[in-house]
């Protein structure tokens, strides 16, 4: 299940990103500096990465909250000429 | 009424005899099959494959009485009879709890079962599509209205929906085909699944619930799909209840209802209206789809500039270090070419210097020649008078005269510097090549050039001391 920090997480992994490319097109930046921006950016796109492929996709019932409707939920497709 | 039957008031029937006496009865009053409009309730089907259904009048709600119903019987035969004519028609409907019907029959006494039913031989399916389309239309003016239509739509999407939420029937194609396209996906999804049925009467219950559960659940997404059917089919996507469930829902909701001609309300109210459930979930998957691109195209371009601004730095630095070499070497030219010059300056300098100091004493010494030969030529003159004075004296004096002449020639010769400096006397100049006479002459550092026989010597005086001092007398230092 994801949660709300796990969407901020990735909407400031990008805009992160988004910083650290605005930082290289300035020409003057230091080489050192370079090299711990393309390291951080690096660390964003495996987040990203590992957030989408991290695990395979999962499947989870939850049951509707109306008290008054106890059925199951199976398709009742019972209508005359059914047949599809 | 008039009774249409000669009845007996004191008979006793029998229930057999007063069931036929019943439909007698209707056969009499209702010679012609009816035309019945209501909404269908309880529709079950047999395995003989007959259906059987109430029709209300009114449209209760789930759990309620109606004010009126009758129960309606459509036997195996007839029910081909009547898809035959709903497919002439054009296929939009389908029989089914919550759909407004106008259908055909005739009354019918069941003695077995002592119930009253319709028996069905006829449907009108206009007047239900025509029902659809009024209801819809009416549904849509009044959210519309409220500002509802597009409440949803105003719900942002998240950059990243991983977490969707999905109403559908449980067991259903739709269900299928969504999970299957986003297993196909390889995108780690979560989903919350919350079922539901998708038709009958309570469908439209259902779904709002289903989709609040998804929305209380905290998805990114929720998806609600079904397959394709008959526009009655989608009766409950046109219900109000889905409709304002969708409408007020704070999570944006796609839909994927199985349809080719027209559109739910629910598709009008929801923030994206998809073909199919496949088409839901590949919505879903290029949103995530694009979001991973986002990234990596991100990615990519701190990686290329990087790559750019490491090859600028290297060449930078290789012109730097190219700048530096050639700074120094041509700093190292400069001043090879400033010393050289200087050198040369210096030599140039100095050979002027020895010229003028030269030309000064050639002069020096020329003037000193001619002072000589002057005197030797007064010296020859005078000899000549002595002689001519040594001949009319006579001869006594003649040794005496060439004593004095040749005394005269020794001091002529005397006075010729050149005898002077080969036989080890020197003739010391200073800087303007005036002669040295005097250590007065001369101070601390002063350049003195002495002539010599063979050649000349520069010197520079590091003390003058004059002969009456007491100090050590004057001394200089010899620099060529």
């Amino acid at each position: 299940m994801s949660t709300p920090d796990d969407e901020v997480g990735y909407a400031a992994a990008l805009a992160e990103l988004e910083e650290i490319l605005d930082q290289l097109e300035d020409d003057n930046i230091d080489v050192d500096v370079l090299s711990s921006k393309v390291e951080r950016a690096a660390e964003l796109i495996r987040l990203c990465r590992g957030r989408i492929r991290a695990a395979q996709m999962s499947v989870e019932e939850i049951v509707a909250e109306l008290d008054d409707l106890t059925d199951d939920g199976a398709d009742t497709d019972t209508s005359p000429d059914s047949d599809d | 009424m008039q009774m249409p039957l000669d009845v007996a008031m004191d008979r006793t029937f029998s229930v057999a005899e007063f069931g036929q006496l019943i439909n007698d009865v209707l056969n009499h009053t209702f010679p012609h099959d009816l035309w019945i409009q209501g909404e269908v309730r309880d529709m079950t089907r047999a395995g003989s494959g007959h259906v059987y259904f109430t029709l209300v009048d009114a449209a209760p709600k789930p759990g309620r009485q109606p004010d009126a119903a009758l129960s309606v019987v459509l036997f195996e035969g007839t029910k081909r009879t009547i898809n035959a004519q709903i497919k002439r028609s054009g296929g939009g409907m389908r029989i089914d709890d919550g759909i407004s019907v106008r259908i055909r029959g005739v009354p019918d006494f069941y003695a077995p079962g002592g119930k009253l039913s319709l028996r069905m031989t006829g449907i009108d399916p206009a007047y239900t599509l025509g029902q659809l389309a009024v209801s819809r239309d009416r549904l849509l003016r009044m959210l519309a209205d409220e500002d509802l239509l597009h409440a949803n739509l105003a719900r942002p999407v998240p950059g990243l929906p991983l977490h969707v939420g999905l109403v559908t029937a449980n067991g259903s194609a739709a269900k299928a085909d969504f999970l299957h396209e986003l297993e196909q996906s390889d995108v780690a999804f979560r989903v919350a699944f919350s079922p539901s049925p998708v038709q009958g009467s309570d469908a439209a219950a259902r779904i709002a619930a289903a989709i609040r559960s998804c929305e209380l659940r905290g998805v990114d997404v929720i998806a609600v799909v079904r397959g394709g059917g008959a526009r009655t089919d989608l009766a409950a996507f046109d219900d109000e209840v889905v409709a304002r469930a969708i409408a007020g829902c704070s999570i944006p909701v796609f839909t994927g209802i199985g349809h080719e001609i027209d559109t739910a309300v629910a598709d009008e109210v929801a923030h994206l209206a998809l073909k199919t459930p496949t088409a839901c979930a590949a919505h879903v998957v290029g949103l995530v789809r694009e979001a991973e691109n986002t990234a990596t195209a991100l990615w990519n371009r701190v990686t290329v500039k990087a790559a750019d601004l490491l090859s600028a730095t290297d060449a930078e630095l290789t012109g730097a270090a190219f700048n530096a070499r050639e700074s120094a070497t041509s700093a190292l030219r400069d001043a090879d070419t400033r010393a050289v010059t200087a050198a040369r300056q210096v030599r140039d300098l100095t050979s002027s210097q020895l010229d003028r100091s030269s030309h000064r004493l050639t002069g020096h010494f020329a003037r000193a020649r001619l002072l000589s030969r002057h005197r030797l030529d007064n010296a020859d003159a005078g000899i000549r008078r002595v002689a001519q004075r040594v001949g009319r004296a006579g001869r006594v004096g003649i040794q005496a005269a060439n004593r004095r002449v040749d005394n005269a020639h020794f001091q002529a010769r005397l006075l010729d510097p050149e005898r002077a400096l080969a036989r080890g006397w020197s003739i010391t100049t200073d800087a303007n090549g005036a002669v040295v006479r005097s250590v007065a002459d001369t101070q601390t550092g002063s350049q003195l050039t002495t002539r010599l026989a063979d050649g000349t010597i520069a010197s520079t005086v590091d003390a003058a001391t004059h002969k009456s001092a007491k100090n050590p007398p004057a001394q200089t230092k010899e620099s060529s």
